[in-house]
């Protein structure tokens, strides 16, 4: 096989092919890409089994063919080279030259035949979704999914279809965080992925309104932006029923600006961290955010003006897990309603539902 | 006059059972392995009040005729050796003829017993050895045996049994054994009226440990699949993945041709051969059967027939660490250490973070694919060797021995080139390896340091190697300790909660000690049977392991025997943290490092790491001058 094609777009692609590879997996195979000539473009894939991603891109054919590319060390090299045309040829015995005009390097590829196969997905009736709003969506759930195997099933994230709106839920036993974003559809779905996998998914895609299609079948879900198709099993099992543990009522609640609000916090944080335990602990009273932490280097107090509707209150946080949940949030302000100091806390916007994070205090013996 | 008397046959048997009968778990040890050794498909175990009032054993075997019935509770009464031949090829679990004898002779015994092709059935009755009523009655095919009152007339025995809960842990615990090493028979365990295991004897291992463990641990263990000559040897069974070896040995049953054994010798092989994947005072949960040719083991060791002595020790021992061994390597392990220190969060312009988050997540990914429905479908379609494809995860020495931040603090320059800030305050410490402390309390001199591991610390005709790792760990432990001790105790709420099952011996300990769990900041309540819902985790040092912490806590309540022992409960707890409460900053300072030196010189500090490892041996001057002949 030979080929010829600009280092830079090259580059990207590998990089892209990298992202489904585990590095000291067991199946040496596993640790390469496989690189095809395909229909005068040229084809990367890269898996561990899981997850499948094949990248396409534009590239002067001179010759068909496929090999099977150590990964790292190829996508170092032509890392490294310059943004000019690279020249890639591969000799019966799957020796790769890669030629510009003043390098010359050669390295041993693997035959493709043993290449595993990424599973086929037909691609009927898809789902439409931006780009953009699918990775803000990701971004700000992510982080709440299960990073423990107490619970498999909690190390993905529900995505589900209803009818116009999508929504991502992930929990990991001590937040939820919940997006929900709007596109014509008219479809009913609900899946676990992978949380690894969406988090590649929303490192992948672009910030631009271009659409990405998904599909689902019973096992498997793929991401298709044209260029780029990602192709992931899901996990199987029971999500927790969300909608059931997101309380409907309140008895406090406060709204403040986020800006304020994070910045208080994680000053008072630092003497948490100190100590190791990242306690916080708010005071509601009249239309005061009262925040206290200590540690033995010191004491920390913090105020931060709210409005207050319902009963005054004391309730503690990991700041970590609220610092998290505010990040997300992004609006300028938000909601945060209160039951008691020993029930789940709700972050609401201020108006609308395209978002809703629950966090769960901590209780301290003094 | 003669002094000397032949005892007669009650003392005789009375003596004996102090052998046989410990315990009431030791009656049901051996009328249950004499019901497998008649051949049943089923067997129900009943007890009331901790075994010391009641004790039932029915199953369906071929039952005893009646004179077989009457003979079977006489001394050295057996149906399964004729001669001192057949005890070099014991194929039976019983074999001496004189469990029954002994049971009989301290307790109330009533055998009910009926042979497959017989019309009717026996019954006798005998209280300490003496018949007390013997008839034919209707009865179903089979055998059961009641026991009651036990030590009824040797009051003295009675003194050395432990409550009614110690009693009823110890049988659910030997039941549990029972149950996993006979999957073909269906046990039904029922205490003071209630069931508290059924298990189907359909022969799959696997539904065995279901019933004792819950659905939980499916995911966490690996078969053993039949390995080795079924003629000389063979293993099979399960392994428990790191994650869930315990602080003691409470998850591990070893048997021997289906014989429920104890082994210091199986249990060095095993935990040889888990060696690199655990941390030194944890130990693996595994089930593994040996199948062994009779002739190649002793099982006459002991009364109890717990132990036995194999003929060929290494051979043995070297053939279940190898195999193990193959077993472990080819899977992929869920790293049981370090998995909390990472938690991602990307906040909107957080793009950097995302990059960070890379480790985790596929570790994360890989051990989720374990499950046995994900394994046989990939991305690919294929179904290929679920050895072969799974074995993806990190190299296994790598994730469990996270020994990074302990290297850091007085590495050698030449180590550590690239690091500069290190090298500032190494030099600082070479100036002041010469350096002397002299105050009231000591007086000793660094030498220097060896291997770039131990300090050599010379104090009066003494000469000291300080491993440094061990201090470094020590200190942070006694750090944290202090920390936490100056700190209210954290909960952090959890929804959903976790469920967690627990065996009937784990639960018995469970509601003894719930007050102790509430004191260290566990919520739990029983959400019926043996689950419990863990709605609230203790947070040390900004760490919580909800499962963790709550089987760790377990082990040493079970293990501190002599009642609970708070102060040891909320040491383990802040070892269990420490690992991952270690931060890149936490490196040592000099300061620190003398002043540990000075704890060490003035014996404020435990002189092992937290993990039991010595943190500093000795050389006395006269030893030294022993091994070069100077003086005798
Ligand atoms: N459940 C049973 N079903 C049928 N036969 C039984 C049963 N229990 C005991 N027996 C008969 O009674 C005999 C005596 O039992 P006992 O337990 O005292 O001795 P053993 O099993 O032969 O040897 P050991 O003392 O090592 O247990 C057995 O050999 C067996 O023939
Ligand atoms: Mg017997």
């Amino acid at each position: 096989m030979k080929f010829t094609c600009f280092q830079k777009k090259l580059s990207d692609s590998i990089i892209i092919a990298q992202k489904a590879i585990t590095p000291r997996t067991t199946l040496p195979i596993l640790e390469g890409i496989l690189m095809t000539t395909y229909k005068g473009v040229l084809k990367l894939v890269g898996t561990d089994l899981n997850l499948g991603i094949e990248c396409f891109l534009e590239a002067n054919i001179i010759e068909e063919g496929a090999v099977v590319v150590p990964s790292r060390i190829f996508g170092d090299i032509i890392r490294k080279m310059p943004n000019s045309m690279i020249e890639v040829e591969v000799d019966s015995n799957y020796r790769i030259s890669i030629k510009t005009e003043n390098s010359h390097f050669t390295i041993q590829g693997v035959k493709p035949d043993e290449y595993p196969e990424l599973k086929y997905v037909e691609e009927r009736d898809p789902i439409e979704i931006q780009q953009n709003l699918l990775k803000e969506m990701i971004q700000n759930t992510i982080f709440a999914v299960a990073t423990d195997e107490t619970r498999p099933i909690l190390t993905g994230a529900l995505f589900e279809v209803k009818e116009d709106n999508i929504n991502i839920v992930c929990l990991d036993g001590y937040r939820l965080a919940l997006k929900r974003g709007m596109v014509a559809n008219n479809k009913n779905i609900s899946v676990i992925i992978p949380g690894k996998t969406l988090s590649e998914v929303s490192r992948i895609i672009d910030n631009s309104d271009d659409k990405i299609s998904i599909t689902v079948d019973e096992k498997h879900v793929l991401f298709d932006m044209g260029y780029i198709r990602i192709v992931s099993r899901l996990l199987v099992g029971e999500f927790l029923n969300y909608t059931q543990i997101i309380p409907q009522e309140h008895k406090t609640r406060i709204r403040a600006d986020i800006g304020t609000l994070y910045d208080a916090i994680e000053r008072a944080s630092l003497l948490a961290r100190e100590g190791k335990n990242n306690l916080i602990k708010l005071t509601l009273k009249e239309d005061r955010l009262i925040i206290n932490s200590n540690s033995e280097v010191g004491a920390a107090h913090e105020e931060v003006p709210i409005t207050l509707e319902g009963n005054e209150m004391t309730i503690a946080f990991n700041s970590r897990y609220f610092m998290d949940i505010l990040k997300a949030v992004g609006d300028e302000e938000v909601c945060i309603d209160f039951t008691t100091n020993v029930s789940p806390c709700v972050f609401r916007p201020e108006d609308g539902d395209n978002f809703t994070y629950l966090l769960l205090p901590v209780r301290t013996s003094v | 006059m003669s002094r000397i008397l032949i005892l007669d046959d009650n003392t005789i048997n009375q003596i004996a059972a102090g052998e046989v009968v410990e315990r009431p778990a030791s009656i049901i040890k051996e009328l249950v392995e004499n019901s497998i050794d008649a051949l049943c498909t089923s067997i129900t175990i009943e007890i009331e009040d901790g075994g010391l009032r009641y004790i039932r054993v029915t199953d369906n075997g071929i039952g005893m005729s009646h004179g077989d019935a009457l003979k079977s509770l006489e001394r050295h009464a057996t149906s399964k050796i004729v001669s001192s031949n057949d005890l070099n090829n014991i194929v039976t679990l019983g074999f001496r003829g004189e469990a029954l004898a002994s049971i009989a002779a301290v307790t109330k015994m009533e055998i009910i017993t009926r042979e497959k092709d017989s019309i009717s059935g026996s019954q006798i009755i005998n209280h300490g050895g003496d018949l007390v009523s013997n008839k034919e009655i209707g009865c179903p095919e089979g055998t059961t045996i009641i026991v009651r009152d036990l030590f009824f007339n040797v009051p003295a025995r009675l003194k050395f049994v432990k409550s009614f809960r110690a009693e009823t842990a110890h049988i659910s615990r030997l039941v549990e054994k029972l149950i996993l090493g006979n999957p073909k028979i269906s046990f039904r365990y029922i205490n003071n009226g209630r069931i508290v295991y059924y298990s189907p004897g359909d022969g799959q291992l696997k539904n065995s440990i279901f019933s004792v463990y819950g659905r939980d641990i499916i995911d966490h263990i690996l078969p053993v699949h039949p390995i080795g000559d079924s003629r000389s040897i063979s293993l099979s069974g399960f392994l428990g993945k790191p994650a869930i070896a315990r602080k003691n040995r409470i998850g591990q049953s070893f048997f021997v041709n289906h014989r429920f054994i104890k082994s210091g010798l199986i249990e060095a092989s095993i935990e040889s051969a888990y060696k690199t994947y655990l941390t030194a005072n944890l130990f693996p949960w595994v089930i593994l059967n040996i199948n062994i040719a009779p002739n190649k083991i002793d099982v006459n060791i002991h009364p109890a027939k717990t132990e036995i002595r194999f003929k060929d020790e290494k051979a043995v021992s070297e053939f279940i660490r190898q195999q193990i061994g193959s077993v472990l390597a080819g899977t992929p392990y869920i790293p049981a250490l370090g998995k909390d220190s990472f938690k991602p969060h990307i906040g909107k312009n957080d793009k950097d973070q995302c990059d960070d988050m890379e480790e985790g997540y596929q570790v994360e990914a890989f051990s989720s694919i374990s499950s046995e429905e994900s394994i046989t479908d990939d991305v690919t379609g294929q179904s290929a060797d679920p050895k072969k494809e799974v074995g993806k995860a990190e190299s296994p020495s790598k994730i469990f021995l996270e020994e990074e931040p302990t290297k850091a603090y007085i590495a050698s320059p030449i180590e550590d080139p690239e690091n500069g800030i290190n090298r500032a305050k190494e030099t600082e410490f070479e100036l002041r390896d010469s350096y002397q402390k002299e105050n009231a309390t000591s007086h000793y001199k660094v030498i220097g340091r060896i291997f770039t591991t131990y300090i050599i610390v010379e104090r009066d005709s003494e000469c000291f190697l300080i491993d440094q790792h061990a201090a470094h760990e020590r200190i942070l432990f006694e750090k944290y300790k202090n920390m936490f001790s100056n700190q209210a105790i954290i909960t952090q709420r959890l929804l959903p909660p976790i469920i967690v099952e627990v065996t009937h011996g784990e639960q018995l300990i469970l509601n003894e000690s719930m007050n102790l769990f509430q004191s260290l900041g566990f919520e739990i309540d029983s959400f019926g049977g043996r689950t419990y819902a863990i709605r609230g985790t203790p947070v040390v040092l900004g760490v919580s392991n909800p499962k963790a912490f709550f089987h760790g806590l377990l082990d040493d309540v079970d293990s501190f025997t002599q009642g609970s022992n708070y102060e040891l409960m909320i040491e383990d707890i802040i070892r269990m943290s420490c690992k991952k409460a270690v931060k890149a900053g936490d490196i040592l300072t000099n300061a620190e490092v003398y002043a540990l030196l000075d704890a060490l010189m003035e014996d404020r500090i435990p002189l092992t790491c937290p993990h039991g490892r010595p943190i500093m041996i000795s050389l006395t001057k006269t030893e030294l001058e022993k091994m070069f002949k100077r003086i005798q």
